[in-house]
């Protein structure tokens, strides 16, 4: 956040293998149409982690090539998938690349990279295969009274039909370690991927912990994240699968 | 046989036709397509022979022959809609893997190329 004119230049030498630096970590970014704030979400990101991929989910606002400038790798879907797609073609892309961690952030500019960090830590610290980011268990988050009663529903529902105990189901920001990624085979293209992630983290059986985030509400997120009509759909995902 | 008979017989026979050429798959192909015959068949004779459409009706216990059709229809109808939403959908699912490897492969290219012009960039190493 503060360092942000710490500008990145690019594709120069990474360090890899080194906890320190994060050289293990792979940011994943599902990128749709995120043109005015992705550089500045990049550039948040770079100095605590080296490795960031943008999914350009068949952007039309040319947000591929400014993540490109901003320094993060780009691997482009050529047709529009859905950000549950754009997820699975980074994890793939992250395995790849021999990562240790995966961490899901999104493009919007709504998670914080310090809470990322504290997430990666405590994976590492506490030998944990998933850590959720939850709005829910702290008050720094101001939902709306709607959201917050969808968003509760939509966990209550999830945790019913998983074998996991969670707050907020879905929180775009997680990490993942690759014991676990590599047993993630997200199907559903659309937004319903929240709940499947779930589903089949909950499957392997492996450690997971969610620790308290905050979900910065921006008058851009407001504009352009989720309505809650698209919660509806949320919950009829969730129902018919 | 009226002109309507007529009309409809071609259209049966058209459809057959269409439905034979189109239906893919090895093993279960001939028994579609005979399926498909029978069908064929069954709906000439019920063109030809209203009446005899109606004694089947009646041994279901419909009254009349028109209104076994309608029902009939009506559940082909949805067995034609699920199997059209569920080869959607596996069309769907390979279309996304195949976009998948295209964005993959794509971007094992250029890092390739950079890491060539690059050295000390190791991590870009495709499989």
């Amino acid at each position: 956040m503060t360092e942000a004119s710490a500008a990145p230049t690019g594709h120069e030498a990474r360090p890899v293998d080194s906890q320190q630096t994060n050289g293990d970590v792979w940011v994943v970014i599902p990128l749709y149409n995120e043109a005015t704030v992705i550089a500045s979400v990049i550039s948040d990101l770079l100095p605590s982690f080296p490795n960031v991929v943008c999914i350009d989910d068949g952007s039309t606002d040319g947000g591929g090539e400014i993540a490109r400038l901003a320094g993060s790798r780009i691997v482009s879907h050529p047709i529009n998938l859905g950000q549950g797609a754009a997820l699975q073609t980074g994890f793939e892309y992250a395995i790849e690349r021999h990562a240790k961690y995966v961490i899901t952030f999104d493009a919007d500019g709504q998670h914080r990279v310090e809470d990322a960090r504290a997430m990666v830590q405590r994976a590492r610290e506490e030998d944990l295969a998933i850590v959720f980011g939850s709005r829910f268990l702290d008050d720094r988050t101001q939902p709306g009274f709607l959201k917050k009663l969808v968003l509760k529903t939509a966990v209550t529902v999830t945790n019913w039909t998983t074998k996991t105990r969670l707050t907020d189901a879905h929180n775009g920001l997680r990490v993942i370690r690759e014991d676990a990624l590599r047993r993630i085979h997200l199907k559903q293209d659309r937004m319903a991927h929240g709940t499947e992630i779930i589903v089949q983290l909950g499957r392997t059986g492996l450690p997971y912990a969610e620790e308290p985030v905050e979900v910065l509400y921006t008058e851009y997120s407001k504009a352009k994240g989720q309505s809650l009509l698209n919660s509806v759909n949320i919950l009829i995902d969730l129902i018919i699968r | 046989m009226t002109v309507f008979q007529f009309l409809l017989i071609l259209g049966i026979v058209v459809v057959a036709t269409l439905a034979i050429g189109f239906l893919r798959g090895e093993r279960s192909l001939a028994i579609k397509r005979i399926l498909a015959l029978l069908a064929a068949f069954a709906a000439i004779l019920a063109i030809l022979f209203p009446a005899a459409l109606t004694i089947v009706a009646n041994f279901f216990g419909i009254g009349r022959g028109a209104d076994l059709l309608l029902y009939v229809s009506i559940i082909g109808g949805l067995l034609f809609a699920v199997a059209t939403v569920r080869a959607k959908a596996r069309t769907d699912a390979r279309v996304t893997q195949l976009a998948r490897a295209v964005a993959l492969m794509e971007a094992r290219l250029l890092e390739g190329q950079t890491s060539q012009t690059n050295t000390s960039d190791g991590i870009g190493d495709p499989e």
